[in-house]
């Protein structure tokens, strides 16, 4: 299986605008969304919308539904609402070459994600439950954490994680405020 | 300790079966004493009661009852008391036979009274008569038949005086027969009458506090109490006691009066201070909780508890009362900190620091502490509402309900606009809809009932 | 045949109408030769000729289904606005007809575009004006499960039908609220779905209906997956409709008050002997939704109570077993309804304030927006009010409770009221 429809688009990372292009497909052809329900389904597991991703689950034909690959997304999908680190990691695995544009992108995403969730979510958790979460190898995750500003108790193989502060974002600019604001006052004139 | 009692008390005033055990030295309880504040068929029933919810008390109860119950003519009872006292008492049935047959003759009598009464069209006789009739009723057991007779009096009242009779024999049918809406009514009736001396306002006082705690409206129960005007003779004798109002009105006050009204009302009120004097138990837990001590207010509390179960009228209400004040003096205690050591505060309770933090727990999510508990720490933390937070949650939201309610709005009027509703099938008209039981919808369903599902996690 | 052929070649838009009006009984009595006729019309060009003979083959039980699908389907790609208006109630039977057969034979994912396209036929602003094809284009959303695709259509603001345009009834109406309630619900937006549902109610109605029946339970189930208890009914919601229906309720009734205990297992066993009437009602899975929303609405209350608890004691207080109560913390975490911290050195949960302080971008804007959308209501409003107040109607009414207030004035405004008339 390839994604010849989609190919500029893998190449580059567009996964929104495939998401995009395989919505509209849907409902013009059965036949051309055929082959990309995979390229769909993952996409809706890189954005993380498992509720979508499920209707479309059970949109697929059943006949196509056997196809292995669509199989392990789909119990990929289910272990990410289950937030089951073990399985999803295995999972990424096992996917063939077409796929690993895919993987790579979604893996990456996800660990983010996580990490972001472990950064703000503990202020100490276990080695054991980080590299679970994370899936790489006890070095790569002491490395991580430390880069990240975590410190890591040696007796107790315990990380305490730094906090990522949310970040404001600025106000907008002060003209179109300032019109906005004359609107509302002209709004209130008028309705005495 | 083989003198402590057991009470068991089934029911608690929500229809709720729960079981109330306390133990009770019979030292502490004197029956005699207790009992000699009532007179007619209250005290009978308030034996019969102890008897019933108090194994060790239970002989001398018994026994007490069958007395007063020979005192009047209702044998049915004296039968009832002596086949539940479980071989306590032998029956004399002597007695009963004389007494049945000495009821079958005043009966006749005072019917004929009353037809003689009637037949000379004397009102007061006939009123007189019908009282008569009434009391023998009364006395007997027979509340309905009771309660027939002292209404039909009405009709021959010619004074205010007359009137007033009358409304106190029905509230007292009333009390000792349960039904507190005639209760209420004719209290509500007798205040107005023009002449009340104090003694008629006492006891109408008391009784409307006595109904309203039936309904376990304490407050409106508290304030009636209170305002009971204090009279040096024991006048009501057949429903209540004075150490009863002290009580009731007490609890009551305490359970549902902020601090002031319990300054002003309660501790200050010249009157109400005369009832507390004759239970100075009550007095004393109520100063305590006003000034703060609620560890000693509490073991008073705790002390009463036992007799307070066995009075017929309140011990379906001393758990509600109960756990309303220990709330109350909870909110209290924490009301001037801002933090609060949870194990100085379980000390003060007498309590452990668990089930404090269980019950503060409870007092936080129904929003009657403003506070959240460090369990960690074991400390209290007052919580400061952010106003400017809670403005812009409010704002956002008052903004969108007013979107979506004018844009409903809208369309609503558009469809009245063009006669658009839903009608019934009789006058259909071409746009209304009729539909028992649609058709789209019944082929519809199916298509998409597995989409509620949940997938577990 | 050649002479309707002829006619719906025709350009006059104003006698295109009554030009071919005359052929309907002819067209329903030439099931035979309608696939003929539309090979040589042009769905463009003659799209009122083509809505006609689409008509007649509605009532064609011997057609081929994917024919006529793939037909309508062209005319939808094609057709004119100008010409369809002209005959909606053909419009509509063919719509609806064509939602049937693609329902019927298993493909409603087909007809989601066209049908998409079909929302403008009749309405002059789709977001804004319902039309009868609203309500057949949610159906093959729900059909299809292609949720998402009705999402802007039932997220914009309706206020409005043009039923002499449109030829809309209450059945659509009401229909269009319930299956947008259903899509809300499918995406999980509750709130939405709420207003959906509770709209189908408190719609103008004379006599209970059972779509307002059906809605109602499923607004009880949906409220109690937000908060875990019922709101009212509206002020506005119509007395016979108050008074009655919950009546047809009672075990969602019960359910809504067993809610109040909080306890999950309680509510569980009290919701049991209901089973059969939720799934008769196909309701079930949101009871089970409902129930399951209680977990998180505990945690979510052990947050405003405690500033630190144990894992052990939640896992206590809600019921359920320590790891999974750190799971569930730790998604609610991640979904933004809770603010905490979980300490595993400790076994120790702090819980937090918001940090929302409402002085960022996205407040100032979602304020902006929220006002802007509220002046836009406002000058709707006064449209309406305008318009209202200078009707006959009120004029009349107007005058005739000025006339029972004052009988002086009788002679008075007389004239007045000839001229209006």
């Amino acid at each position: 299986m390839s994604f010849k429809d989609i190919q500029d688009k893998i190449n580059n990372k567009d996964f929104d605008g495939i998401l995009k292009y395989c919505q509209d497909i849907e409902c013009e052809s059965s036949e051309k969304i055929a082959s990309l329900y995979g390229a769909y389904l993952f996409c809706y597991l890189i954005k993380n919308d498992i509720t979508n991703a499920r209707f479309l689950w059970k949109r697929i034909p059943s006949q196509l539904r056997s196809n292995e690959s669509l199989k392990s997304i789909w119990t990929l999908a289910k272990s990410i609402h289950q937030f089951d680190t073990k399985t999803i990691y295995t999972l990424l695995g096992s996917f063939g070459a077409e796929y690993q544009p895919f993987v790579v992108f979604f893996k990456e995403s996800f660990q983010n994600r996580t990490f972001n969730l472990i950064s703000n979510a503990y202020t100490s958790i276990s080695l054991s439950d980080c590299i679970n979460y994370l899936g790489i190898s006890q070095e790569q995750t002491i490395e991580l954490a430390k880069s990240k500003g975590w410190t890591f108790d040696e007796s107790s193989k315990t990380f305490t994680p730094l906090a990522i502060p949310t970040t404001q974002s600025n106000l907008p600019q002060t003209d179109k405020q300032l019109q906005n604001l004359t609107n509302y006052v002209l709004f209130l004139e008028k309705s005495h | 300790m083989e003198d402590d009692m057991v009470i068991e008390v089934a029911g608690s005033s929500n229809g709720e079966k729960t079981t109330t055990t306390s133990s009770l030295s019979s030292s502490e309880f004197d029956l005699e004493n207790y009992i000699n504040n009532y007179s007619g068929n209250t005290k009978i029933n308030r034996l019969i009661f102890i008897a019933e919810h108090c194994k060790p008390l239970e002989a001398e109860a018994y026994q007490m009852a069958a007395k007063e119950v020979q005192k009047t003519p209702n044998y049915e009872l004296y039968k009832t008391i002596v086949g539940k006292s479980h071989g306590i008492l032998s029956l004399d049935s002597a007695w009963v036979d004389n007494m049945a047959k000495k009821n079958l003759a005043q009966l006749d009598k005072l019917d004929s009274d009353l037809n003689t009464a009637k037949a000379n069209m004397v009102k007061d006789s006939i009123r007189l008569a019908q009282n008569e009739l009434g009391e023998f009723y009364y006395k007997s057991g027979d509340y309905p038949n009771a309660m027939k007779s002292f209404v039909r009096t009405r009709d021959y009242c010619t004074t205010s005086k007359n009137i007033l009779t009358m409304c106190f024999n029905i509230i007292k049918v009333g009390i000792e027969n349960v039904n507190y809406s005639h209760v209420i009514t004719y209290v509500t009736k007798a205040e107005q009458s023009p002449d009340l001396d104090n003694a008629s306002r006492a006891k109408l006082n008391s009784c409307m506090g006595l109904a309203n705690l039936h309904l376990s409206k304490y407050k409106p129960a508290a304030k009636k109490f209170i305002e009971t005007p204090f009279e040096q003779a024991n006048v009501f004798s057949d429903v209540l006691s004075q150490q009863d109002i002290a009580i009731y009105g007490g609890l009551c006050a305490l359970a549902t009066f902020d601090r002031s009204e319990l300054k002003k009302k309660v501790i200050d009120d010249p009157t109400f201070k005369q009832f507390m004097e004759l239970v100075p138990e009550v007095r004393e837990l109520i100063n305590d909780f006003y000034n703060s001590k609620y560890g000693s207010c509490l073991s008073y509390l705790d002390k009463l508890k036992p007799s307070l179960l066995l009075d017929v009228h309140l011990f379906e209400h001393v758990e509600v009362l109960y756990s309303k004040i220990r709330s109350k003096s909870l909110i209290q205690y924490f009301s001037p900190y801002v933090s609060v050591d949870l194990n100085v505060m379980a000390t003060a309770f007498n309590t452990t620091v668990q089930s404090l933090e269980k019950e503060i727990s409870k007092l936080i999510m129904d929003d009657s502490i403003q506070a959240r508990i460090d369990s960690h720490n074991k400390r209290l933390y007052a919580r400061k509402t952010d106003q400017r937070t809670s403005t812009f949650e409010k704002t956002i939201q008052v903004g969108n309900d007013f979107q979506n309610s004018t844009n409903n709005l809208l369309l609503r009027l558009e469809m009245l606009n063009n006669n658009i509703t839903t009608t019934s099938g009789r006058n259909k008209n071409n746009n209304g809809m009729d539909f028992e039981k649609s058709q789209f919808l019944e082929n519809f369903h199916p298509q998409h009932s597995h989409f509620f599902q949940s997938h577990g996690r | 045949m050649d002479a309707f052929v002829n006619d719906a070649r025709g350009t006059n838009l104003k006698t295109l109408k009554t030009a071919l009006a005359k052929y309907e009984d002819n067209l329903e009595r030439a099931h035979p030769m309608l696939d003929n006729i539309l090979s040589v019309l042009d769905p463009k060009q003659h799209s009122l000729g083509f809505l006609y003979v689409l008509k007649a083959k509605v009532g064609d039980s011997h057609k081929s289904n994917e024919a006529f699908i793939n037909q309508v389907a062209l005319f939808l790609a094609n057709y004119s606005t100008e010409q369809v208006r002209l005959a909606p109630a053909l419009f509509n039977t063919v719509i609806n007809h064509y939602t049937e057969i693609l329902h019927q034979t298993g493909q409603p994912i087909k007809g989601i575009s066209g049908l998409k396209r079909s929302l403008a036929a009749l309405s002059d602003s789709p977001l804004h004006i319902l039309s009868p094809a609203h309500t057949n284009f949610l159906q093959l959303v729900i059909l299809s499960k292609c949720y998402h695709i009705a999402l802007p259509l039932i997220e914009s603001n309706i206020t409005s039908i043009n039923p002499d345009q449109s030829g809309i009834a209450i059945q659509h109406i009401l229909c269009y609220y319930y299956y947008a309630g259903i899509i809300f619900t499918a995406l999980k937006k509750y709130k939405s779905a709420a207003e959906s549902f509770k709209f189908v109610f408190t719609a103008p109605a004379s006599a209970l209906s059972a779509i307002a029946i059906e809605a109602y339970k499923k607004f009880v189930l949906v409220n109690l997956i937000i908060s875990g208890s019922s709101s009212g009914f509206p002020r506005y919601t119509p007395p016979i409709v108050q008074r009655n229906i919950k009546s047809h309720c009672k075990a969602y009734t019960e359910l809504t008050v067993s809610f109040s205990s909080n306890n999950i297992n309680d509510i569980r066993q009290k919701a049991i002997p209901h089973a059969e009437a939720f799934q008769k009602d196909k309701n079930w899975g949101l009871v089970k939704l409902a129930i399951k929303s209680i977990y998180r609405r505990n945690i979510k209350k052990l947050t405003q109570t405690f500033m630190t608890l144990s894992i052990a004691d939640i896992a206590e207080k809600v019921d359920l077993t320590p790891s999974k109560a750190e799971a569930f913390v730790l998604k609610m975490i991640e979904d933004g309804e809770i603010f905490a911290s979980i300490s595993q050195k400790d076994g120790m949960v702090s819980f937090h304030e918001s940090p929302e302080n409402f002085s960022g971008y996205n407040v100032f804007s979602e304020l902006d927006s929220s006002i802007n959308k509220v002046i836009q209501i406002d000058g709707t409003v006064k449209h309406i009010e305008e318009k209202l107040t200078l009707s006959q109607a009120f004029l009349k009414r107007m005058v005739n409770d000025r006339r029972g207030g004052n009988n002086n004035m009788n002679n008075q405004f007389d004239p007045e009221i000839d001229e209006f008339n």
